[in-house]
């Protein structure tokens, strides 16, 4: 894996780019506390009415207040590790149901390929996101892991078909009927013959989960319909909303949250991008010679 | 029957598509009804307590009010019973049962009211967005060492997975509210009379501008994206070798033969986001009050509506695999390279 990520890093600009704003903004997100014990204490950044509210930026408050009287750059940060933490959870989860499935149905084929796969297909023409709301309006007390199951519940079938489309055309290769003839056992051969060579499929996937997880996380509460309790960026979008920042002038309390998200979603791509181009070296400009 | 199937190959093909395509959409309805009923929500209580709000009056919900809604509404006996029932009126009356939100007119007069917003605004910008994207695409990976195209490229892919409803925001703040070009609310401005004439019309043009923009942005990344790759791998291929040795003009090479191969996996590509297009961009008509799909959504999960979300559901389902199944029934008539296939 770390030998995959050299040879991206070097060949792909586009990988480059993505990798460093992930990387800066994970490391915000990781090291956000240390930020900001310093304007709030111990207290939770999301307990209302800490200070004035609509203060504007300050040395105190660097971004000023908002109009629960909550500090911003707190939330701002808040949001962003919450909002990551989220989509990555639900990537591991869906990712993990998704690879079992796909290998599954991929290496056994058959009856229980063909039973799997239409299930699959079930679930992924099925739109998730008034279902995904209604789910998330009833429960009660959601925490950021049942948030994090409940957006996976839907984004597993993807990687699902992915992997399982990879799975059938690596079981053919000559290294598996190798390892097959040499009597070796089902787990053996897809662990340590075919799991490695699938391993940028699998980033990819995650990938691809993470970002799906966190798009449908901000459009459920952009909109205002997901839990109050847990501050994300998209709980701060729905909030400048509702507070009409227009209005104020204080434009950068919603474009803040939704540069940030646009940021995150445009850097995870350009790495799944990079990533693709160094495996598949025909989306190459260079290499394609006329 | 089967004696036929294995002499014609292709029968064989169209049978299994048209099976999968029955047993998928009934899957699909059976999963999401057993979903949504599970869920612990009480739509009856909701709905009273909307009514409640609605007229400031007191409810008093007694059994026998509940009781008589629960059986209108199709929540009365077990489980299975009201899922055997619910599916019989849906497959053989083709009946949504009534709503909830609009109580007592039929979810599917609701729908039918709502589609032609929606389809109108996205079937507009995903044509738009299909044209640009086809024609960037090609020019993008023809003069794919030239620093414009790999800005172009760039940028296409940084934006094309970021939601259509980020954007929105962003043209709706500066657009709409700074320099006040268009209006970001509604379908149509209330004071011209609702028709075919040109007052109207062009109120609805106007309305319709900044969501489409929305979501032609996105869209159109992705377009360009697929285009460029499909059209670069091409570009390796011999007969465009050929036809460069024959002298004929390299525009026309890139239209007439490396473009026109690229073709056929976006055509199918645009019937399969025509037939997702129902609930694709649910959220840029709730951010604009679009009087779409969306909107229905947004009332309906409010208060729990399950006739009405079963009916978006079904709608969405349905037009997904009937544009499937029709790419996947006309692929063999248009390309012989599948037709070889399924004959093997």
């Amino acid at each position: 894996m770390w030998n995959l990520m050299k040879n991206c890093w070097r060949t792909s600009g586009k990988f480059r780019f993505g990798a460093v704003v992930l990387v800066v903004l994970v490391g915000l997100a990781l090291v956000a506390p240390v930020i900001y014990r310093p304007i709030i204490g111990n207290r939770s950044p999301a307990r209302p009415g800490q200070f004035q509210r609509w203060l504007p930026p300050s040395g105190t408050h660097p971004m000023g207040t908002d109009g629960h009287g909550r500090d911003l750059l707190t939330n701002y940060l808040a949001g962003l590790r919450t909002t990551l933490y989220i989509g990555f959870l639900a990537g591991v989860i869906s990712t993990t149901v998704g690879v079992s499935v796909g290998f599954y149905s991929g290496y056994k084929g058959g009856g229980i390929d063909a039973v799997l796969l239409t299930i699959t297909n079930m679930l992924i023409v099925i739109p998730s996101y008034p279902i995904l709301v209604a789910i998330a309006m009833v429960t009660p007390e959601l925490t950021v892991a049942t948030m994090s199951l409940i957006l996976a519940l839907f984004a597993w079938p993807f990687s699902a078909r992915m992997i399982r489309a990879q799975v059938m055309t690596m079981k053919e290769r000559a290294y598996v009927e190798l390892a097959k003839v040499s009597g070796q056992g089902d787990l053996a051969i897809i662990f340590t013959e075919m799991m490695p060579n699938l391993t940028p499929y699998l980033l990819m996937g995650f990938a691809f989960s993470v970002v799906g997880a966190m798009v449908a996380e901000v459009a459920i509460e952009a909109i205002g319909l997901g839990p109050s309790n847990i501050i994300t960026l998209g709980l701060m979008i729905n909030y400048a909303n509702g507070w009409g920042v227009y209005s104020m002038g204080r434009f950068e309390i919603l474009l803040i949250p939704v540069a940030v998200l646009v940021l995150i979603f445009a850097a995870i791509t350009m790495i799944n991008r990079g990533m693709e181009e160094y495996l598949n070296p025909r989306l190459q400009k260079v290499t394609t010679e006329k | 029957m089967f004696k036929l199937m294995r002499k014609y190959p292709i029968l064989n093909y169209y049978f299994t598509k048209f099976f999968a395509y029955f047993l998928t959409i009934f899957g699909a309805l059976t999963i999401t009804f057993f979903m949504f009923r599970l869920i612990p929500a009480n739509p009856i209580e909701n709905w009273l307590r909307s009514l409640e709000a609605q007229y400031s009056l007191t409810i008093d919900g007694g059994d026998a009010m509940v009781n008589s809604y629960k059986e209108k509404f199709g929540m009365t006996g077990t489980l299975w019973q009201q899922y055997v029932r619910y599916m019989y009126n849906v497959i053989f009356h083709f009946d949504l049962g009534p709503s909830f939100i609009n109580f007592p007119r039929p979810v599917s007069e609701l729908l039918a009211e709502a589609l032609p917003w929606t389809m109108g605004l996205l079937a507009v910008s995903i044509s738009i967005s299909w044209v640009l994207g086809l024609l960037v695409g090609a020019v993008a990976a023809w003069f794919r060492d030239s620093p414009v195209s790999g800005t172009i490229t760039n940028i296409s892919i940084a934006l094309s997975q970021v939601p259509a409803y980020l954007i929105a925001l962003f043209l709706v703040l500066f657009i709409g509210y700074q320099w006040k070009l268009l209006p970001t609310r509604g379908a149509f401005d209330g004071q011209y009379a609702i028709g075919w004439n040109l007052d109207f019309i062009r109120s609805v043009a106007r309305h319709s501008i900044l969501p489409a923009l929305a979501i032609v942005t996105v869209s159109l990344a992705a377009w360009i994206l697929s285009t460029r790759s499909l059209v670069i791998s091409n570009l390796g291929e011999d007969y465009l070798l050929y036809a460069e040795a024959k002298g004929l003009k390299s525009g026309d090479i890139m239209t007439k033969y490396a473009l026109r191969n690229a073709m056929l996996p976006q055509a199918t590509g645009l019937a399969l986001t025509m037939g997702s297009m129902m609930s694709g961009q649910l959220l840029i008509e709730h951010m604009f009050v679009y009087p779409g799909l969306g909107q229905v959504m947004g009332r309906a999960i409010a208060i729990f509506d399950y006739n009405a979300m079963m009916g978006l559901i079904i709608l969405s389902v349905v037009s997904v695999m009937t544009a499937s199944l029709a790419v996947d029934l006309l692929l063999p008539v248009i390309d012989p390279r599948i037709r070889t296939a399924i004959k093997a």
